[in-house]
């Protein structure tokens, strides 16, 4: 993550499995650009997760070189270039494997931090 | 599937790199876009929201760098454009590159030159399919022993029969014999080196013949040949004419069957025609019929997964049930590996040779630190510069590795081309010291050890000063006159410890050639007992066929002799069956009175021929004509066998009981050395050649040689010899025209190359620790010339700024020195087989080693401290 990314408590920082994560969800929903992606998360998040825009940019194209998602370019009501991305059928598979992973992750430490010891 | 995806992108992105940026250009700019939109939408003006958007992404070139850099691809992007830097930096340092490049080609190209040597006499396989499963076998035991401990010889028919039976380890065996037959009938008459072989030899070599095929089991008798590739070249051109051809042997006739490939040399590469056995047996009946009579040398072939020792302990069981001969050891057989058989001595001296040129690697990389050391305090700036732009240490250490790297590679290259012409050389020089001359030369494992040196020698010298360049100071090197900065204690400290490290180095790998040149020489001043300088020799095989009876080859040989004698420029001439030095000796074991033996060596001379070759005459006569076949046997002895049978008397007159009967000793030679120069004197003793006949029945293929001695020189005399051959007989071939001094050279043709290589490197070490430490000691007082300029100013005399500079130097000497001797010690203890009456610790080597070593290095140092005494203080005070 950048080194000037905000650090206030409601805006952690997103690791990059998470990031990965957050944005194969967020593509499932529909195709967006770079932006787009960013305010989702943070909307959806309720401003707890904060995506910083070159960190994202780098997941993309990582993720694109996975096979998880395709770019597109398409035009903008101002006549620029817009990449659009959206999610491949590899990159629903893998939604759902790490949504699976999480979820089982995120229920044991649930139970490791309501346990007595 | 992701891999190639990754690949691919990659490789896009490399390619199209323009296409590349703007996109992430445009993706960065319409997120920003998108982010100010956002911003209005929720209310703020439009400055505003262009100011909250910055805030929120950041700087746009910094995303678009982090975009940009992401992927493997940029790696290799950073190190092209380190290299494209690195090379306009040598440009602009021509002189520097330069240096640089030809210190790291000698170092690179003689690790080149005998790694290539090492890699095919040591690494590579024979030519043969699974060449580890053939195996040499050799008899022991019987009258073998008598010879000396592990004496080994060849076996008898039977006994090859009897191990071909072992069908669960071998797969099959193969005997062969050689000889040389007198070819003619096409063009002048030769001599051609013949192998007498199993049929099957070809089949158990896995060896086709390049052209037509070999010998058919049932061909055993008949006059077949196969014909080298040289000599098929030669008797009938290129191509398949010689196939189906007769070529005339010993006066018979031989059919061509087929011809071999060009790189086929079995036994050795002297052999030209391969043919049936059965030819010898037709020579020789007993050969194939007398279970006793052991003629044959033999190969075998292991069946796959079939260890050596299997063979061994199944031959130990065949040897038992042969006859044993009470009061001899009981007979055997000896096997080993036809490759390890084939290395033979060759081994450690091309380990030494590696481990020295390894040396010699080593110190030029120091020196190319060292150099990189002072260029790269002159380029602080520049690296305070990138740092400061935020280049991490690691980013600044990966440039400079590939600017020490690239030049290594360079020095690499050149280093190729130096191997090349280096590795001709050595084979033209030493023609005959290392097997398998023909396999030796630059191939792709050779080049590809090159270029594994060059990266590592590159990373090696590369290291240390990468790792101190990218350490810099950022406050201090940009401030203007940083240079106090510059030279700092620790970078000195470094240059001075490689310098020590040069220095020993150095001193092992010239103590090691001084050795092994102290020994050459010790060798070349050992006396040979006659005089070689020239004498011409020729050997010379009569056809059995042409001269069938004993007296009939006596008399050509005399009747040559007597010719020669009549030529212009012949001082004397004669004939004898063997030659000193020419690795072929007969001899005998002589039972004395008292129960003890000797073993003499035996020689068959006309008269004239220790006149010819200058051996003294100690006592009595030399042979004369009047010495004939039917007068009565007379011999004459060295002093060594006289001392040894009548000690302090004079042996002429006494009689000795030998084959000829009761013989009469007419007098006495000097020694000489007849194996090699290395090998004791033994007991000799000398038949006259006109006695000589029970001599030629026993060996009726023996050649024998013809020797001049030149008024003049002595090569000139070989027309002569042909000429009187000639007069005696047209038909008849002369081959192997040498002189006496050339056969000494062969003999110690192998230590003369050890010796010339090592200290050849040792040289180059020498030269290249010269150049180091003149390197270090003009940086050194050039960074000091501030100091000295003081010191002068404050009244040091020049005489005591000169002290000062050699001092420095004399105790990086003297460290490097003791260094040096501890190494040497240590390890000039594996060349103890290679020399010759020289200890391995011999004080006058050390000594004189050392002290060319310390005088060399003052020398050295010499210039940069008669430059520093000169320093003018006014100017050296002024100047940064």
């Amino acid at each position: 993550m950048s080194p000037d990314a905000d650090t206030s408590p409601e805006n952690t920082d997103v690791i990059q499995g998470t990031l990965d994560l957050l944005i194969l969800k967020t593509l499932s929903l529909e195709p967006l650009h770079g932006f787009g992606i960013a305010r989702r998360v943070e909307q959806i998040s309720r401003g707890v997760f904060k995506v910083n825009a070159g960190s994202l940019l780098v997941a993309l194209k990582r993720l694109g070189r996975a096979g998880w998602v395709d770019a597109g370019w398409r035009e903008s009501p101002n006549a620029r270039r817009a990449k659009y991305y959206r999610l491949t059928r590899a990159g629903r598979r893998q939604l759902e494997a790490e949504t699976a992973d999480w979820k089982r992750r995120a229920a044991a430490v649930a139970r490791l931090l309501d346990s007595e010891a | 599937m992701s891999i190639f995806r990754e690949l691919a992108s990659g490789l896009r992105a490399l390619l199209r790199q323009r296409d590349t940026d703007r996109d992430v250009n445009d993706e960065v700019d319409h997120y920003l876009e998108e982010a100010t939109a956002a911003h209005v939408a929720r209310g703020l003006t439009p400055e505003a929201a262009i100011r909250a958007a910055r805030l929120e992404v950041g700087n746009t070139t910094t995303v678009r760098e982090q975009v940009r850099t992401a992927g493997w691809e940029h790696r290799i992007e950073t190190t092209l454009g380190d290299v494209r830097y690195a090379l306009r930096s040598l440009r602009r340092n021509r002189g520097f590159a330069l240096v640089m490049i030809l210190t790291l080609s000698l170092g690179t190209g003689a690790n080149t030159a005998i790694f290539s040597v090492a890699e095919s006499v040591l690494l590579k396989p024979l030519p043969y399919p699974h060449d580890d499963q053939l195996v040499q076998l050799w008899s022991t035991g019987g009258k073998m022993a008598l010879r000396g401990p592990g004496a080994r010889g060849p076996l008898s028919w039977q006994q090859l029969q009897n191990v071909g039976a072992l069908r669960q380890d071998v797969s099959g065996v193969a005997g062969f014999t050689e000889t040389r037959y007198n070819l003619t009938g096409l063009g002048e008459p030769q001599e051609v080196q013949a192998a007498l072989t199993s049929p099957s030899l070809f089949e158990l070599l896995g060896v086709q013949p390049a052209l037509g095929r070999g010998f058919a089991p049932s061909e055993l008798h008949d006059r077949v040949v196969v014909l080298s590739h040289g000599l098929s070249r030669q008797l009938f051109g290129a191509g398949a004419a010689a196939l189906g051809r007769t070529v005339t042997l010993d006066g018979n006739g031989y059919s061509v069957v087929g011809v071999m490939p060009a790189d086929f040399a079995f036994p050795d590469d002297a052999t030209q025609i391969w043919t049936p056995l059965g030819q010898a047996f037709a020579a020789q009946p007993e050969m194939e019929t007398n279970p006793n009579f052991l003629a044959l040398n033999a190969l075998a072939r292991l069946r796959d997964r079939v260890a050596i020792q299997r063979l061994g302990a199944d031959l130990a069981v065949v040897a038992a049930r042969q006859p044993a001969t009470p009061g001899l050891q009981p007979p055997g057989f000896a096997t080993m590996r036809l490759r390890d058989e084939d290395v033979g001595d060759a081994r450690t001296p091309l380990l030494v040779l590696l481990a020295v040129v390894g040396f010699v690697l080593i110190i030029g990389c120091v020196n190319a630190a060292n150099l990189l050391l002072a260029r790269s305090s002159a380029r602080q700036r520049e690296f305070a510069v990138r740092r400061a732009l935020g280049a991490g240490r690691g980013r600044l250490m990966g440039q400079l590795l590939t600017e020490s790297v690239v030049l290594a590679l360079a020095g690499g290259a050149m280093g190729l081309l130096f191997a090349e012409v280096g590795v001709s050389a050595i084979l033209k020089a030493w023609p005959a010291v290392l097997p398998r001359t023909h396999q030796i030369g630059i191939d792709a494992a050779t080049m590809g050890y090159a270029l594994l040196i060059s990266l590592l020698a590159g990373i090696a010298f590369g290291l240390a000063p990468a790792w101190r360049s990218s350490a810099t100071k950022l406050d201090t090197s940009l401030r203007e006159g940083s240079s106090a900065a510059t030279a700092g204690p620790r970078r000195h400290r470094l240059q001075q410890g490689l310098v020590v490290a040069e220095i020993a180095l150095a001193l092992v790998v010239l103590t090691g050639a001084g050795l092994l040149v102290r020994s050459f020489m010790r060798l070349r001043s050992v006396n040979p007992g006659y005089d070689v300088h020239q004498v011409l020799a020729a050997r010379i095989r009569l056809t059995p066929a042409r001269y069938a009876s004993v007296p009939e080859k006596l008399d050509f040989y005399q009747r040559a002799v007597e010719q020669l004698r009549r030529q212009p420029g012949v001082a004397s001439a004669s004939v004898s069956l063997t030659l000193p030095m020419s690795g072929e000796v007969a001899g005998f074991r002589w039972g004395m009175q008292d129960g003890d033996y000797v073993d003499i060596d035996e020689g068959l001379v006309a008269p004239e021929f220790f006149r010819t070759l200058h051996i003294p005459l100690v006592a009595g006569r030399a042979f004369t004509d009047a010495d004939r076949a039917h007068t009565q046997a007379v011999a004459i002895v060295n002093a060594a066998l006289a001392k040894h049978l009548w000690p302090n008397e004079n042996p002429v007159g006494r009689m000795m009981d030998l084959r000829a009967g009761p013989t009469l000793i007419v007098g006495e030679i000097g020694n000489i050395h007849y194996a090699s120069l290395t090998d004791p004197v033994k007991a000799e003793i000398y038949l006259p050649f006109s006695q000589g006949e029970s001599e030629f029945e026993r060996q009726p293929e023996m050649s024998a040689w013809i020797v001049a001695r030149a008024a003049h020189d002595p090569l000139a005399l070989a027309s002569a010899v042909r000429r009187a051959v000639a007069a005696i007989d047209p038909q008849q071939s002369v081959a192997a025209f040498t002189t006496l001094g050339e056969l000494v050279g062969r003999s110690t043709a192998a230590r003369s190359f050890n010796m010339t290589l090592v200290s050849v490197f040792a040289l180059l070490a020498l030269g290249l620790a010269v150049v180091g430490i003149y390197g270090v000691m003009a940086y050194t007082v050039q960074q000091r010339t501030q100091e000295i300029g003081v010191r002068i100013a404050l009244g040091a005399g020049r005489g005591h700024v000169l002290g000062l500079v050699l001092a420095d130097t004399g105790i990086m000497t003297g460290l490097g020195i003791v260094i040096g001797l501890a190494g040497a010690l240590a390890l000039t203890r594996v060349l103890g087989t290679l020399l010759y009456d020289v200890s391995v610790t011999d004080s006058l080597t050390f000594a004189a080693t050392t002290a060319v070593l310390a005088a060399a290095a003052l020398l050295a140092a010499l210039v940069p401290a008669l430059r520093a005494a000169r320093i003018d203080p006014v100017e050296a005070l002024r100047s940064e």
